[in-house]
């Protein structure tokens, strides 16, 4: 009788688990994800996790590698500050490389804030590998015209474009001299949070045979795949994990390594939290049939 | 073919009455009767439609190479320009009817119409100071040293990355909270494909983050139980049960847009937009 008596007890406080206030969940994710931003700054020595690169992670960087050096890189950045957080990471990574690869680059972007934030890595990169404006890199800024433009661009660059970003003619960029069409572009690295993807394979790449590789965020990462296995993408950063792994491979420490820690206690808390929902949601049916 | 128009005069001269052109067009086409304003717009939708399949679906003997240069293609950069305005000018549709919107709020005083006023002062704002920013960086004073910004610039910075830059990544970033809480109420294991879908989840997100990786690290890279490892199942997952699913559904979006594409061309499209006189 007394063991009933503690067993629907337990079951009784276990089915609470199946209620849980939304705030406490909020409090809880803020704590999670909050503390391992914080500790560091105040001299809280976190453990480092591992972290393996993916075949997809790794082609990407092998794609980056294998651009001749007298073709460039365009950068299509075409995030916002919305995905800033898995798209900035990505992208500054991968800016890295270029530059220490030595290779040439333009920044572009299908969306309006996308190219500002690239041009903000570059500039700071460009101080630690040497890199000049106009030079060695170059920003187109917000591209508007969706396929129909990349399209114009991949057959004839400067008649589609005819400044960069600050308004300075194409033709008086040194670095743009030799790059006329698609024909001088080695590879298209795309990054961003929505499906944009299509525009670059229908120009880029099916028409003009440029290699595409792309960074996107992780709630698109799953419908990207399918590129990835027909050969239309060269290479998949997915998430704020893509961005840690590029980092990996890079051996630098920088926002996608710094936001593992974060981020695996984010999914800790919710895989923590789906199952004590299930074993609530157990005890109460255990409880009903009593 | 097309090229722009180096005198200015002219330019204006030409951008002026393609204007006009436009709003007697218009205008003529309100005033005919709805039957005929159908069939015209049934034409012309037709006309600029064919231009693709002409030239890139149809062989005429040549490749079909990157840089070809069949009958059509001398045509593709000017509709391709004439892409991009009409593309512009869905802005200025959008920032008319926004205005339509909110003005009616504030007029009629509707509940909230507080936010409205809101919406005109701060595009007002950014309106203003994005074009002082861009055409008259020095409108007060210039910078006297290499970093300092003049007044418009410090302006532009606060509004464009102080305000508008961290309010779009707070708003996205309310998304934590609520796909933790969504995912709790939610994910419920009441039948055997709940139970199955769980299991894979729960794979892919330890497979994401290191400390799944950590939790099977102890598995050698040589041994022969390595595919027990969360990176390695949550790889395999995603290749190769999900990529097939994608794929599949793509396919399927894909033939629907071109039949949807097709419909809309030939015209045949009827329902919502597309059947009604507004």
């Amino acid at each position: 009788m007394r063991v009933t008596r503690i067993s629907d007890f337990v079951l009784t406080m276990l089915s609470r688990f199946q209620q849980v206030d939304r705030r406490i969940i909020y409090v809880l994710v803020w704590i999670l994800i909050g503390f391992p931003i914080v500790a560091p700054h105040v001299g809280i020595r976190l453990p480092v996790l591992p972290m393996y690169p993916t075949r997809a992670a790794r082609s990407f960087f092998e794609a980056v590698e294998s651009v001749p050096n007298d073709k460039v890189i365009l950068v299509a950045c075409d995030f916002d500050p919305g995905t800033l957080g898995e798209n900035g990471p990505q992208c500054r990574s991968v800016i890295e490389h270029i530059m220490r690869a030595g290779k040439k680059f333009i920044i572009m972007g299908l969306d309006q804030v996308g190219p500002t934030i690239a041009q903000a890595y570059a500039e700071e990169l460009a101080k630690k590998y040497g890199y000049k404006y106009g030079v060695d890199y170059c920003n187109f800024g917000w591209i508007t015209g969706g396929q129909m433009f990349l399209e114009r661009m991949c057959r004839d660059l400067h008649a589609a474009v005819k400044q960069d970003k600050a308004g300075t003619p194409l033709s008086e960029i040194p670095m743009m001299k030799n790059v006329r069409s698609a024909k001088d572009i080695g590879l298209v690295v795309e990054f961003t949070g929505s499906g944009l993807l299509p525009l670059y394979i229908a120009t880029f790449n099916a028409q003009f045979g440029v290699k595409l590789a792309q960074g996107c965020t992780g709630i698109i990462g799953p419908e990207q795949f399918p590129y990835l296995d027909t050969g239309q993408l060269s290479g998949l950063l997915v998430g704020l994990k893509g961005a840690a792994e590029y980092e990996e491979m890079l051996n630098v420490v920088g926002g996608g390594k710094r936001a593992m820690l974060p981020q695996s206690a984010g999914h800790l808390l919710i895989i923590v939290l789906v199952a004590l929902g299930n074993i609530g949601m157990w005890a109460a049916r255990k409880v009903e049939r009593r | 073919m097309f090229q722009p128009v180096e005198n200015t005069i002219l330019n204006i001269a030409l951008m002026i009455l393609s204007v006009l052109v436009s709003v007697v067009f218009l205008a003529v086409l309100h005033n005919v009767p709805p039957n005929l304003r159908m069939r015209v717009i049934m034409v012309i939708t037709f006309i600029a439609g064919l231009y693709y399949p002409l030239e890139f679906f149809i062989p005429d003997g040549t490749a079909l190479t990157p840089f070809r240069n069949r009958y059509l293609t001398p045509f593709l950069n000017p509709i391709g320009d004439a892409v991009a305005v009409m593309a512009a000018f869905t802005v200025g549709i959008g920032i008319t009817n926004l205005c339509i919107v909110h003005a009616r709020n504030i007029s009629q005083r509707r509940e909230g119409w507080g936010n409205s006023v809101v919406f005109f002062i701060s595009m007002i704002i950014m309106f203003v100071v994005t074009l002082a920013n861009r055409y008259a960086p020095n409108l007060f004073c210039t910078a006297t040293a290499e970093n300092m910004m003049t007044p418009v610039q410090a302006a532009f910075s606060v509004m464009f990355e102080g305000v508008y830059t961290a309010l779009n990544a707070t708003v996205f970033s309310l998304l934590a909270f609520f796909i933790t809480s969504a995912a709790y109420r939610a994910f419920r294991i009441r039948t055997a494909e709940a139970a199955l879908l769980m299991v894979g989840a729960l794979i892919v997100m330890l497979g994401q983050v290191p400390v799944g990786m950590w939790l099977t690290h102890w598995i050698p890279d040589e041994s022969i139980f390595r595919f027990l490892r969360f990176e390695v199942l949550s790889e395999w997952l995603l290749a190769n049960i999900n990529m097939p699913a994608q794929r599949g559904i793509l396919f399927g979006v894909w033939v629907g847009a071109l039949a949807m594409a097709l419909r809309i061309w030939l015209s045949l499209e009827r329902g919502g937009y597309f059947g009604r006189q507004f």
